[in-house]
């Protein structure tokens, strides 16, 4: 019968247990900054694609808002709640990421400009919907229009 | 009989590498399905956007289009005049049909390379009514059929 009492290992000797997880964690460590790279840029993917898909939204609602009311503060009233800007021709208006009214904590802003061209038979409203992210870069635009004539019958 | 305590403590050389050779295999796999997922999404969302960007912008030029049209016709009380027709045919792109009671107008805007805006007016009495604005596919017209056999 062999002792329980193992021999204590000498100051020096080498473990081949602990070289081997030193290399394990090594090993493991470089391959986590890969892999977690790949993740933050995956993430950072999604976020950019839930805020186009919202930007889009935001632009369409905006346009079809504005060919109904041909006016822009109507049509930021209606979508955002947003009053007190009559007769404005130009409005930013502070959103989130998606694309909700947020002065605190905004990430985007989207600005509406409107122009109006006269033609004989009636007028050509032209509205440019810019969207800036917070360093002021525009990163999606959308221009729209609609056509209000002098006789009665014709809207578009 | 073997005692209890000679059993070895621990776990042996080469299980570590093993069980991490896994782990990382694993997390690579998943941050690799994470990324085609996401990049997919993006490729989805960034078209989403292009189209939405390219329908407006050719809604817009088809309106411009209307307002030369209306712009034209505003000035003539007969919409079979000579001139009218010769102002229209000078707006590009605008085709038109004379009828008994007035004038139909249309005009075919494309949004990309696939779909086009197709808009048709009609004059009459006062002012136009819009007969069509939607859009439809720019390579296969609805009024082109399959040449199959019909029966007869």
């Amino acid at each position: 019968m062999k002792s329980p009492i193992r021999p204590v290992t000498k100051p020096g000797q080498f473990n081949l247990f602990f070289l081997e997880m030193i290399i394990v964690l090594l090993f493991f460590c470089i391959a986590a900054v890969v892999i977690l790279r790949a993740f933050a840029v995956s993430d950072r993917l999604a976020r950019e694609s839930r805020r186009t898909e919202s930007m889009a939204f935001c632009a369409q609602s905006a346009a079809e808002l504005y060919s109904e009311t041909y006016s822009v503060s109507a049509a930021a009233e209606e979508m955002f709640g947003i009053s007190g800007m009559e007769n404005a021709s130009r409005i930013t208006i502070p959103l989130n990421d998606r694309c909700v009214y947020s002065v605190k904590d905004p990430a985007l802003f989207m600005t509406m400009t409107e122009t109006k061209e006269n033609f004989g038979g009636g007028m050509l409203f032209t509205l440019h919907i810019g969207f800036e992210n917070d360093r002021g870069e525009l990163i999606y635009e959308v221009s729209s229009g609609a056509y209000r004539s002098n006789t009665e019958r014709a809207v578009v | 009989m073997k005692s209890r305590t000679e059993r070895p403590v621990g776990i042996g050389t080469g299980y570590l590498s093993i069980m991490m050779i896994f782990v990382v295999l694993c997390l690579t796999m998943l941050a690799a399905l994470s990324y085609s997922t996401a990049s997919t999404e993006n490729g989805y969302s960034q078209k989403s956007g292009e189209y939405t960007k390219a329908y407006y912008a050719a809604d817009l030029s088809a309106k411009q289009t209307l307002a030369a049209v209306d712009n034209a016709a505003a000035k003539y009380d007969d919409y079979t005049d000579f001139m009218l027709l010769a102002e229209l045919d000078e707006i590009e792109g605008v085709e038109y049909t004379t009828l008994m009671d007035g004038l139909e107008v249309r005009w075919v805007t494309p949004v990309n390379k696939s779909q086009s805006i197709s808009s048709v007016i009609r004059y009459s009495g006062v002012g136009f009514e819009v007969l069509e604005w939607r859009t439809v596919s720019a390579n296969d017209p609805a009024d082109k059929h399959l040449n199959v056999w019909n029966g007869e």
